[in-house]
């Protein structure tokens, strides 16, 4: 490599230049124009091209503690989901309610959310959705309710942890939080805010909610046990699960960082799932798996771990920072309720990777006004409650909204923006709300 | 026949024994296709446009819960890996397709089949019936001149019957 010093091109401004390249960046992100990961990487190089970084400087910024763990997840994911033990949980939960509609929109929804806590929240629905639909099909119903209060579900349940929702990997590998910080500071707050939606979605459509005792009987006589494809890989993937989330819990006394538990456990069951195979056999199942890697997803963090590098070097999250705390008076309570609802309101109309990916730096420089990183704490957990569950605001505030939104459409169930907002947006409010009286009570 | 046509679609076309109309029933439908013993029929309207194909998976997917055939191409984790849960009979199956059997053919077919030309080259013809396509339309000015089905080609390039 060149050491190369970053010297900007015709001399001009850094922090105006730098400004402008991120603007046209999040410009062209938010105006969907362009696949978000191509815009992304373009205004990465942009940063290095206009000298704004050096390639040194712009390969240092990439976190691969981050980029580890989203991979490591999508892999153990991947291979886990082939086993169809969230088929069996969604069947089991829907007869241990006695496949009554009511029972089964709240169970659905607390399947949703605690698969969530540990997988993506897209993959979630992808998994939960489609049985979903053979259950609502079966007892003839309404479809919509469910997928509603799952998009929720997913979304709440994807905040409690670390690995949930990616607002939270990307705090957690910038910030160095752990897995129990995660748990001990979000969890009690969500478990109350899964309760109040599964009490709301109960009102609003569970209560009127019937089917009729033969249809009943239908889904009664679904075995679950038929779903289960691979009882081996279900044993070895549940080992590597409880394995990958032990080391999460004690990270820290093993001295290990996330993105190294989740590759490892990428790694540990790979090896499981393919020892004793022939070579071409592995190959091939490997290639599958690679596959199922959400590449979009993993080039958009690097392309905007660079153009965020780009604006900091320039000195604009200094400065937008320094703003931010004259405008509330350098407060600590209004600062970390700005923060709460800024990324709630802007994560409902807006990516809320780009919103959080710049709003981490901007918090790391209110360090000396606050006491130093340690009393930063309860401002990563605005970010976190605001930037995850503001998702839940509107049908394109989060990508699981989306997803489930193209499965309704292809079968035939309508799925529109503002028929989904009138009710979505006020239960977003109720819920950041909500968050706000317990980070008040908490940490205020 | 010149060295050309021999070379296009048009040496191994054959008469569609059967077409349907856009307002024909699905029952209407699933009858023709029986009794034909046709991997799909086109779909015509009165002027003898070609508006698209019916084909038998199509006619499956009726009996069937509607997301197992609207599997979503881009999301291939969303796809029922196992569905032998579903512990329905064939009177299930006969409800389901009861309940669609006087809709219209239009609502059903499928219009992304990919459509011939008479002098389409007859190697691309033969790479599609390969990639699992049994019957093709072949359309000329938007109207149907005729179909090239897998039965015909295995005859003649087996020189069977």
């Amino acid at each position: 490599m060149h050491e190369a010093h970053s010297s900007v091109i015709f001399g001009l401004d850094p922090l105006w230049l730098a400004t402008v390249v991120m603007i046209f960046t999040y410009g062209v992100i938010i105006s969907e124009r362009l696949n978000r990961s191509i815009i992304a990487l373009l205004g990465a190089m942009l940063m290095i091209m206009l000298g704004l970084l050096t390639q040194e400087q712009a390969v240092a910024a990439i976190d691969f503690n981050t980029i580890g763990l989203l991979v490591g997840m999508m892999i153990i994911v991947s291979i886990t989901r082939k086993c169809g033990v969230f088929e069996y949980l969604a069947i089991w939960s829907a007869k241990l309610v006695k496949a009554n509609p009511a029972g089964i929109l709240a169970m659905l929804a607390v399947v949703t959310a605690v698969a969530s806590a540990f997988l993506d929240n897209v993959t979630t629905v992808l998994l939960v959705v489609p049985v979903t639909l053979v259950i609502t099909e079966a007892l003839s119903v309404n479809p919509y309710p469910f997928l509603f209060s799952q998009i929720f579900a997913s979304n709440i349940g994807g905040t409690a942890t670390l690995v949930g929702d990616p607002p939270n990997i990307l705090i957690g590998g910038q910030v160095g939080l752990s897995f129990n910080d995660f748990v001990l500071n979000l969890a009690p707050v969500i478990v109350v805010i899964l309760a109040v939606h599964v009490i709301s979605t109960h009102f609003i459509w569970g209560r009127r909610m019937t089917a009729a005792a033969d249809l009943r009987a239908r889904v009664m006589g679904f075995d679950e046990k038929k779903a289960i494809t691979d009882p081996r890989l279900l044993k070895l993937a549940s080992l590597v699960l409880a394995l990958v989330i032990v080391a999460f819990v004690l990270a820290r006394q093993l001295g290990l960082e996330s993105g190294t538990i989740g590759m490892g456990g990428a790694a540990l069951l790979l090896m499981l799932d393919n020892i004793g195979k022939s070579a071409e056999h592995q190959s091939e199942n490997v290639l599958k798996v690679y596959n199922e890697i959400e590449w979009i997803t993993i080039f958009f963090f690097v392309g905007l771990f660079i153009v965020i590098a780009g604006v900091e070097h320039a000195g604009l999250l200094k400065l937008l920072a320094d703003k931010l705390l004259a405008a509330t008076g350098g407060d600590f309570t209004v600062t970390g309720m700005s923060v709460l609802w800024s990324s709630a309101v802007l994560s409902a109309i807006v990516d809320n990777i780009p919103f959080v990916a710049t709003m981490i730096p901007m918090i790391k420089a209110m360090a000396p006004a606050f006491g130093g990183p340690e009393g930063l704490m309860p401002l990563w957990w605005c970010l976190s409650l605001g930037a995850c569950l503001g998702g839940n605001g509107t049908l394109i505030g989060a990508s699981a909204n989306l997803t489930v939104a193209g499965i309704a459409e292809r079968n035939g169930i309508p799925f529109r923006f503002m028929t989904y907002t009138k009710i979505a947006f006020p239960l977003m409010l109720i819920h950041v709300a909500i968050c706000n009286a317990y980070l008040m009570w908490r940490y205020f | 026949m010149s060295r050309q046509t021999d070379a296009s679609c048009r040496s191994i076309m054959s008469a569609p024994p059967a077409v349907l109309k856009p307002t024909d029933s699905v029952a209407f439908a699933l009858h023709s296709i029986v009794k034909h013993r046709l991997p799909a029929l086109p779909v015509v309207d009165a002027d003898g446009h070609y508006v698209g194909m019916l084909p038998r998976s199509r006619l499956i997917a009726l009996a069937m819960p509607r997301v197992l055939s609207h599997e979503d191409e881009k999301h291939p984790l969303g796809h029922l890996l196992e569905v032998g849960f579903i512990q329905d009979t064939l009177t299930d199956l006969q409800a389901r397709v009861d309940a669609v059997a006087n809709e219209p053919v239009s609502r059903h077919m499928d219009t992304d089949v990919p459509v011939l030309q008479p002098d389409t080259p007859l190697m691309n013809t033969m790479l599609f019936l390969y990639r699992r396509r049994n019957i093709l339309p072949v359309v000329e000015n938007g109207k149907l001149l005729g179909i090239v089905s897998v039965w015909d080609v295995l005859a003649r390039i087996g020189r069977v019957g």
